[in-house]
């Protein structure tokens, strides 16, 4: 009995352990500043387009930045400032952050999320702001929580 | 003379009048998802502190399929609203009435400057009410979502830059834009008309050459939608790439119409 008892109890305490050290790399890796890369085609008629990849923003601080950096676009050809916009987005496509425009090769740019986005599987959303039926290709970098500051 | 009486049948036409609702209509329900955009109500938001006039029906931002539904089914509003009426006189042999009554040439520039009134008048109205219930509504706001922040290369970018930073000038330019690129579109759909004298053709062709136009390399928004990353550059090259059909389809009618008297 005694054994089974110490058995017992080895059990949890290794896996309280090994979930205590699974959570911590988890928040770990969720607050590094990371460059997951994008790459999308924008769709006509301002249609809502995503990366297909989820990520678990794992804070419930608004202030912990999402960012964006819009690397190429053709939306033009002569090679121009043009821009699209941004935000972050759930399963169901409803915003999770403002949306913000943001300009080819300006750079890494942090803003903040809302309450909706607290503990949940975000996705990065981009629409075009321009009311053409053109379509476009869309790439550059993006995290759901860097850990910083927003802009 | 005619001009005025054309004016007159149409202000007074009950289907100028349902078309007039449906574009408030529209309007009003921009004014009613830009505040619940701003609000936060139901699945809207991210829009918590714009500038009403980045709200505004012409800048089309508070939900773009209004705009849709506003500017790009505009050829087909005009030819409902004013010109697929030069189709029936000219079935029900009126225009002959007319054609004795005027003249040949007086005939066709009265049409067309109809033509060019009427869609400024009936889409004017309901931009400019969007505008001021939008600015009651929402005011307070100042972001444009980060187009300040563009940088500024060129001419171009300098006056995009210049505008958004005179968000009233900015929008009064592209408001005047707007209204001239639709009084050219409804002259053009009027010369289609008298072409044709056949409704399907007029509603369809068209629609066709403006949808084509919203898809070129300078789509016609860049002439008519204010606060985006295109300035006065674009907005000039897009007006280039229009009025080569505006001014094709009146050449044409004015050969069949005055020209070849194709009337009687």
């Amino acid at each position: 009995m005694k054994k089974l008892t110490k058995k017992f109890v080895a059990i949890v305490i290794a896996l309280f352990v090994v979930s205590a050290i699974s959570a911590s790399s988890l928040v770990a890796v969720a607050s590094t500043n990371d460059d997951i890369d994008f790459s999308f085609g924008i769709k006509a008629y301002n249609a809502i387009t995503r990366d297909p990849n989820k990520r678990l923003r794992s804070t419930s601080n608004n202030d912990n930045a999402w960012k964006v950096s819009l690397v190429l676009s053709n939306e033009t050809t002569d090679n121009k400032g043009c821009g699209s916009r941004f935000c972050l987005g759930l399963e169901d496509k409803t915003e999770a952050s403002e949306w913000h425009l943001v300009e080819r090769g300006s750079g890494e740019h942090y803003y903040p999320a809302n309450d909706a986005a607290d503990f949940r599987y975000v996705y990065l959303q981009c629409q075009d702001n321009n009311n053409s039926s053109k379509t476009y290709t869309v790439t550059g970098i993006w995290d759901e929580e860097t850990g910083k500051e927003p802009d | 003379m005619l001009l005025k009486e054309e004016l007159f049948k149409t202000f007074k036409s009950k289907k100028s009048l349902l078309l007039f609702i449906y574009l408030m209509m529209v309007a009003f329900a921009d004014n009613a998802i830009g505040i619940m955009q701003k609000k936060g109500f139901g699945p809207f938001g991210g829009y918590s502190n714009v500038h009403p006039m980045f709200m505004s029906l012409l800048s089309g931002q508070a939900y773009p399929a209004l705009y849709h539904l506003f500017f790009w089914i505009a050829p087909i509003t005009i030819t409902l609203l004013y010109c697929c009426r030069y189709v029936q006189e000219s079935k029900s042999r009126m225009n002959n009435v007319y054609l004795s009554k005027v003249g040949r040439k007086k005939l066709f520039l009265s049409k067309l400057s109809c033509s060019f009134i009427v869609p400024m008048i009936y889409f004017g109205i309901p931009l400019v009410v969007n505008l001021f219930v939008g600015m009651i509504f929402l005011n307070g706001g100042t972001s444009f979502q980060g187009l300040e922040e563009f940088s500024v290369y060129d001419f171009d970018s300098m006056s995009r830059h210049y505008l958004v930073a005179h968000p009233y000038i900015g929008w009064s330019v592209y408001f005047v834009v707007a209204m001239l690129v639709l009084g050219l579109a409804g002259v053009m759909v009027q010369s289609i008309a008298m072409i044709s004298k056949d409704l399907k053709i007029t509603l369809l062709v068209p629609f066709a050459i403006w949808m084509t136009l919203f898809s070129a390399e300078y789509d016609l928004s860049m002439a008519m939608q204010p606060f985006t990353e295109f300035g006065l550059v674009c907005m000039g090259m897009a007006l280039l790439s229009y009025i080569p059909f505006v001014i094709a389809s009146v050449i044409l009618a004015y050969i069949f119409v005055v020209i070849k008297k194709d009337e009687i």
